[in-house]
């Protein structure tokens, strides 16, 4: 039935287009594959000292939901790091997203005359929050 | 002007001609708001799922409850898209309604229903599941903790409570059951139910979870369906009950068990209305005025009057009959797509079957003059035959014919319509009656190799 | 004064991570983009050779028996020597020989890896870089206008909070058993490690480091005593039970 057709083209059309729309748009979301050979280079640039950026890290899995750190910097100093993606599957996680952001702020904060270079945690191939604010810092740090 | 017959006696009324009214017709339906209306809802619905997959990734799909959380999210957003569109189908967009029928948009309601409920159905259960996986706790418990802490996940819950309810309680086996008033009033807390589910979506799903301008697109769907039933549902109706003020100025016996209602009202030269077409009428006196119910108009309205004929069969048609004068009238309409402007040949042959011949009388007045119309009326004894001077007046002044099959159906079939019209290959075929009369004359139509585009038809629903 | 950039940061995935390399400081005429592609080039190299994922890499084969290590490519050869070294100042916490299906020098592999990169960024005339492979740090010089790099450690199980930031000037390893579970094998009981979610080593080597942290992820606090005798290195604890230890010298920011 032409209804059909039409139906179905236009519904693919849709799709695309959030597709290409999605491709063209922020890099914050894309995930990187551990094998494989892309690479991501940020380009230093000269921000002037007054600027406040933000970036949000890659969304991650990490068991309980989906988490994705936003940091905002102020030239070099970090001021605020926020849970940006909440997607939360248990109320232990609910509760982290509520109690533990505060103390993930002050202690970052609290913990830098300028800034946090980086971070140190035990390995794995995706691990959820240390690709998450290292990727954000990384892609903070250009 | 037309002079209205007394209750006392029996006067046949000459319609005049058309040219003397003022009434205006309703507008030409436009043929290409159908292809940019599917258009628009296909790419509407491709981009909605696209919206789930591009907020996945690899890595959330391969943890623990990914792929049921990530069809838990494509179920969700495919339903609502589609429940949405069932709002749209029935919030009488007049654009549309004129091309498709309150018929058509009505059965396309129906039988697109299963589909969002169930998308709907398997979105919480697969969502539950994922989420329980991924805690790993059990999914009874973990529903326990989705409703109870999660935002706006308790009124989504009771929405979706309501809404599987409402489905339920929909299937025709179950409808039949019960009075068409409560079934009704039940199922306009569909409103209700997608009001309260709204907000969950925004709150938690990935897609719209710091997305902000997804979330404005989302709520400007939202919104737009709102507004499209506000206007047309409720604002549209309200504003051409006001402006016209119809009320009954008499009820006159046609038959036994038919009634013609005229009614009076203002400025009903704005009201623009197609012979063949149809108002959900709400009669504001006690006991009947939380009812609407669809007849069609037995006359081109010819200012101030306004014609309705009825056939008392259930309690509230028989009450029409006893209907005081002065009872004002809130209407919905017109709806319809039983009109002149359906036509696609020159010629036409118009078949009644018992109170459906309204329809025809009132399409019969739109015809032009010379256009050579055939009309058959079907009833099953004399007394069915109402209306039946005018229409063949009406026919007689268009320069066709007037067949009249009388008695019982044992003895008179519609297989011989091919004697009574042998042109019936060049005419448009206008249906009206009943399901069953209406679904065995176009039986018949087909079988004699009438083009489905040549067949229009109104159902009553008796 | 002088505008710099504040760093040029590029991320590599190799070695079944994505290591971070961010360059703070270059000695001037230097091409910073010529320097991280030489270190990339170096860690992909390296990780060919060493990597245990590949049945034919020269270590996996020299692990099989297939390959004799003296015909081995002399990297490997310098990973062993250095896991011999690991395991004896580890007092045997750290033991890749104690490791089902063969040596293991994973634990101490990585490490090493990253200080390869950071020796080729210092060979093309990078002052101050990180270089992060996946929570394994390896520094350089130090941050403009700072005397050490500050150095944020996970939280094991509070996913988006840090347990602590520290100070450190060479290596910073992190190990634990909060991801993939009973990974870590006690070579004493060949049994898998329960009761430390997470252990980092700060010193001055990151081959070491990361040894030492894979060790004190299995000992606990007994492995903890053992690198506080340890000239150069440090070491912190998280318990599964949340509780925190630590050798005296950690600067704690």
């Amino acid at each position: 039935m032409r209804h059909r057709a039409a139906l179905a083209a236009s519904t693919a059309a849709g799709f695309a287009a959030i597709l290409a729309l999605h491709a063209g748009a922020g890099p914050s979301t894309a995930v990187v594959a551990p094998t494989g050979s892309t690479s991501t280079t940020t380009q230093g640039a000269q921000p002037p000292s007054g600027t406040t950026r933000s970036a949000v890290g890659s969304s991650e899995q990490y068991g309980y939901g989906v988490l994705s750190v936003k940091v905002t910097v102020r030239g070099s100093r970090i001021t605020d790091v926020s849970v940006s993606t909440l997607q939360t599957a248990e109320s232990y996680s609910q509760s982290i997203a509520q109690q533990v952001i505060p103390i993930l702020r002050n202690e970052v904060l609290a913990a830098q005359s300028t800034a946090v270079n980086g971070i140190s945690g035990a390995t794995y191939t995706t691990q959820a929050y240390l690709q998450s604010l290292q990727s954000a810092l990384d892609a903070l740090r250009a | 002007m037309a002079t209205v017959a007394t209750r006392t006696g029996r006067r046949p009324v000459r319609p005049p001609d058309r040219k003397t009214t003022t009434s205006r017709p309703a507008p030409a339906p436009r043929p290409w708001v159908l292809r940019t209306v599917t258009v628009a809802l296909g790419v509407g619905f491709g981009a909605t799922l696209a919206l789930g997959v591009t907020a996945e990734s690899w890595s959330q799909l391969h943890a623990a409850g990914g792929v049921a959380m990530f069809l838990g999210s494509m179920t969700g957003l495919a339903g609502t898209y589609l429940a949405l569109v069932m709002v749209l189908l029935v919030s009488r967009v007049p654009v549309v309604e004129r091309v498709l029928g309150q018929d058509r948009l009505v059965q396309a309601h129906r039988r697109l229903a299963p589909w969002p409920l169930s998308l709907i159905a398997a979105h919480v259960v697969l969502l539950t599941i994922g989420y329980a996986q991924a805690a790993h706790t059990g999914a009874w418990h973990e529903a326990g903790v989705l409703v109870g802490t999660f935002p706006d996940m308790l009124t989504a819950t009771i929405g979706f409570a309501l809404m599987m309810a409402i489905g339920l309680v929909s299937i025709r086996a179950i409808r039949q059951r019960i009075r068409r008033e409560r079934w009704w009033a039940f199922h306009l807390c569909m409103y209700l139910a997608l009001a309260l589910s709204f907000a969950h979506v925004i709150a938690l799903g990935p897609s719209f979870v710091n997305h902000p301008l997804t979330q404005l697109l989302w709520g400007a769907l939202w919104l737009a369906t709102a507004g499209s039933v506000l206007a047309y549902r409720i604002g549209l109706p309200v504003a051409r009950t006001l402006r016209h003020r119809l009320h009954v100025v008499e009820v006159r016996h046609e038959s036994a068990d038919v009634v013609s209602i005229v009614l009076k009202g203002r400025r009903l030269d704005r009201l623009s209305v197609s012979g063949g077409q149809f108002f959900e009428w709400r009669f504001l006196a006690p006991g009947m005025w939380w009812q609407a119910h669809p007849f069609s108009i037995s006359a081109v309205p010819r200012p101030p009057y306004l014609r309705l004929t009825v056939r008392g069969i259930g309690d509230f048609s028989s009450a029409l009959r006893h209907l005081a004068p002065g009872t004002k009238v809130a209407i919905e309409g017109p709806y319809g797509t039983f009109t002149r402007h359906a036509q696609s040949r020159t010629k036409a042959v118009l078949i009644a079957g018992g109170i459906g011949v309204t329809a025809v009388r009132s399409l019969l007045e739109d015809l032009p003059r010379n256009s050579d119309p055939v009309v058959v009326l079907r009833a099953s004894d004399a007394d069915g035959l109402v209306l039946s001077e005018e229409v063949t007046e009406l026919t007689r002044q268009r320069k066709g014919r007037v067949h009249e099959l009388v008695g019982p159906r044992s003895m008179v079939s519609l297989d011989g319509l091919m004697d009574l019209v042998p042109d019936l290959m060049q005419r448009d075929v206008f249906i009206a009656g009943s399901a069953s009369f209406v679904h065995r004359v176009v039986a018949v139509a087909s079988r004699l190799g009438v083009a489905d585009s040549a067949l229009h038809f109104e159902v009553y629903e008796l | 004064m002088r505008q710099v950039l504040d760093a040029y940061v590029h991320a590599e995935p190799v070695m079944g991570t994505v290591v971070s390399l961010s360059v703070h400081d270059v000695a001037s005429g230097t091409d910073v983009r010529v320097a991280i592609e030489a270190a990339c080039r170096r860690l992909h190299q390296l990780d060919a050779l060493l990597t245990l994922w590949d049945p034919t890499s020269p270590m996996s084969r020299v692990r099989a028996g297939q390959l004799a290590l003296d015909e081995a490519p002399e990297e490997l050869a310098t990973v062993l020597a250095l896991c011999r070294e690991a395991t004896a100042i580890s007092g045997g916490w750290f033991d890749p020989w104690a490791m089902p299906g063969g040596v293991d020098p994973t634990g101490l592999a990585k490490g090493w890896v990253l200080e390869q990169a950071v020796a080729s960024l210092r060979n093309h005339g990078v002052r101050a870089a990180m270089v992060n492979g996946g929570g394994d740090v390896a520094l350089l010089g130090t941050p403009r206008g700072d005397d050490s790099w500050r150095i944020g450690i996970q939280h094991p199980w509070r996913r988006d909070t840090l347990a602590a930031v520290l100070e450190a000037r060479a290596a910073v390893a992190t190990s634990g058993s909060y991801e993939r579970g009973a990974h870590l094998i006690n070579p004493f009981s060949g049994q898998p490690a329960v009761g430390v979610a997470s252990a980092t080593v700060v010193g001055t080597s990151l081959a070491m480091a990361d040894a030492l942290a894979t060790g004190l992820a299995v000992g606990g606090d007994a492995a903890l005593d053992v690198v506080r005798r340890l000239e150069g290195y440090e070491g912190y604890l998280i318990g599964a039970d949340g509780t925190e230890t630590s050798t005296p010298g950690i600067d704690f920011v």
